[in-house]
């Protein structure tokens, strides 16, 4: 087991140092370090926070700019991990790869830990600069309970989107295919999920125009738990203050988390299982 | 149908009656995902024993990568059986296996340093094991640089440094000698004879007879993912019935005849020959004590043996025109539905 376990950690690193290495690399890594300082010196600074946001503390700096995750950092797995499988599965590596000695739950493993530690090395330098640069601007650290929490979130929420993105990379015929299935995926939370919260509250009578309602942030919580991006907006509200906290129990926030870990990441394993290179 | 190749040592890997045919998307009105079984390969049996080198020959969709790729454990069986010496799981299996798909196109990012080193670690192996294999294919002193900067030939080296990763019992090729050059195919059997002559039971798949008449010991022949004749060339020939033709060219008068049952058939000169025929046997081989018997006073400048072509082989094997030979493959999928 402890070798195995050796066998997917070090492929793990040889994959990550090959997308580190990739040029899509070159481009994404400072934009997602680049963004992430911005928004955390931007909302640091009360002058220049948007009408209608309040900052009093590090923790809701954070909050804050985890809208930047939401946006560039799951773009970024999407964008390293599109091609991750059928790239290889067209140019012949993969059935060089399955043909090792190697069970092929490992390798599905170490591919998913290769594309997301990837992700989590700007994503980690962003937030870490970005903690240095609340401080600056405040005065004040970030709680260590905060920041872990700012990037445990963040690791989960990268997490299912490598999952989801390599099960697309996995399913698709050709790398058009697999960019679209991610692109598309990623469009439906990130921009779209309003939509299905807006046609459930309407069905179950709450009145939408209204979206700052109690009634409506009730159901929109519970819609989020069916959404990667809601469950870590959710994740990262339970560290604010009990104001902002949410309605729902946060066992089922982190069920949710649970879910949304192990449902995609089983999927996947399950397909490299049964894959035809 | 029983085909055995029957080597000279204890078998490495079975097949019986493997059958495994590629899912062929058919939509129907109210269920869009039907899939039937297309091509593939039925009712397989197959031995390899350990020191011999097989050539599995067959034209384009004829079942010779799916056979290979079922082998390499890479794809489930439908039916029948694969047991591979001494393996009891799929990954035992692996590891006696050293496969090198058709064409790989490495395409990095990264140097073919780093993609050996990667396969090393699935394979549980020291890395300078993969660096001693990119020596030996003669990639050592561009194991530093980018694939991207490879050449087709360089890519096949690379595939088969990563196939003889672990000193595999048994070898898969497919189609290895795509774009080596001469020099370097050349290179690749002394290798691959070398391999077996150490005991590694090796296959080599190849839409060409040519290819492999110097390599392999015996052959394979696939058609519509069945096996259609086996056994050392001559012998497939043989049984096949193909006159077996021998090509001869020499210097000053040209032989008015070559005696009974041998039809002469002129063939064009190469430079600084006087003559030049295809001496085509009605029954039986070209032994040596035949060659002799053409004439002791001739003075040859070419006496070779004409291997048949895999169309004229496939075609004999079938009982089907040469050209319905080759096309029929398209029909498979429409047949099987």
């Amino acid at each position: 087991m402890r070798n195995r376990l050796r066998t997917v950690w070090e492929l793990s690193l040889h994959d990550t140092k090959r997308h580190i290495r990739s040029q899509r690399m070159l481009i994404l890594a400072p934009l997602v370090i680049f963004l992430l300082c911005a928004a955390c010196w931007g909302f640091a600074d009360s002058r220049i926070v948007p009408a209608g946001l309040t900052v009093n503390s590090p923790a809701d700096v954070l909050f804050l700019s985890s809208t930047s995750i939401v946006f560039i950092c799951t773009l970024s797995v999407v964008l390293l991990g599109f091609d991750a499988i059928s790239r290889r599965r067209l140019t012949g590596e993969l059935a060089m790869d399955l043909s090792q000695p190697m069970p092929r739950s490992d390798y599905a493993c170490s591919q998913l830990m290769g594309v997301w530690m990837a992700a989590m090395v700007p994503t980690t330098i962003g937030i870490l600069v970005g903690a240095f640069l609340i401080q600056r601007q405040m005065g004040e650290w970030p709680a260590f309970a905060d920041l872990a929490m700012f990037l445990f979130a963040t690791g989960l929420l990268l997490w299912w989107y490598t999952s989801l993105q390599l099960l697309a990379s996995s399913l698709a015929r050709d790398v058009g295919a697999s960019v679209t299935l991610g692109v598309g995926t990623w469009l439906f939370f990130v921009f779209l999920w309003l939509i299905p919260t807006l046609i459930i509250a309407q069905s179950m009578g709450v009145d939408v125009t209204d979206t700052t309602s109690l009634a409506f942030d009730q159901i929109q919580e519970k819609t989020d738990l069916f959404s990667p991006n809601g469950v870590y907006q959710l994740l990262m509200e339970t560290r604010l203050a009990s104001a902002s906290q949410p309605h729902l129990s946060p066992n089922y926030i982190w069920l949710s988390a649970l879910a949304w870990f192990v449902i995609p990441t089983m999927l996947f394993l399950k397909r490299i299982e049964h894959m035809r290179p | 149908m029983k085909d055995e190749v029957h080597g000279r040592a204890k078998a490495m890997l079975e097949l019986r009656s493997a059958t495994f045919r590629y899912p062929v998307r058919r939509p129907q009105r109210f269920r869009p995902w039907a899939t039937s079984p297309g091509p593939g390969i039925r009712g397989i049996d197959l031995t390899l024993s350990t020191g011999s080198i097989l050539g599995l020959v067959g034209p384009n969709g004829a079942g010779k990568s799916t056979l290979l790729q079922v082998m390499a454990n890479l794809l489930p069986l439908e039916d029948g059986q694969l047991s591979v010496d001494n393996a009891s799981t799929p990954e035992a299996c692996r590891a006696a296996i050293g496969y090198m798909p058709e064409s790989v196109t490495w395409n990095g990012p990264g140097t073919a340093g780093q993609a050996i080193e990667r396969l090393c670690t699935m394979r549980n192996i020291p890395s300078n094991e993969g660096h001693e294999l990119l020596d030996l294919v003669g990639l050592d002193s561009r194991s530093g640089d980018d694939l991207s900067t490879f050449s087709q030939g360089m890519k096949q080296r690379l595939s088969l440094a990563a196939a003889l990763l672990g000193n595999p019992q048994i070898l898969l090729l497919d189609e290895p000698l795509n774009g080596l050059d001469p020099v370097a195919q050349s290179a690749f059997r002394t290798l691959l004879r070398q391999l077996a002559d150490r005991g590694a039971s090796v296959v080599v798949s190849s839409h060409t007879l040519s290819d492999l008449e110097r390599l392999a010991d015996e052959f394979v022949l696939m058609h519509h993912g069945r096996i259609v004749a086996n056994g050392p060339l001559a012998e497939i020939e043989r049984d096949l019935g193909l006159r077996a033709t021998l090509e001869i060219a020499g210097l000053g008068k040209a032989p008015i005849s070559f005696g009974d049952g041998i039809e002469a058939e002129e063939i064009p000169l190469h430079e600084g020959e006087e003559w030049a025929f295809h001496l085509h046997l009605e029954k039986g081989e070209w032994t040596t004590k035949r060659r002799t018997e053409l004439g002791p006073e001739i003075t040859f400048t070419r006496l070779q043996p004409v291997p048949a072509g895999l169309e004229t082989v496939i075609s004999a094997a079938t009982g089907l025109d040469i050209e319905d030979a080759g096309f029929s493959i398209l029909s498979e999928v429409d047949s099987d539905a």
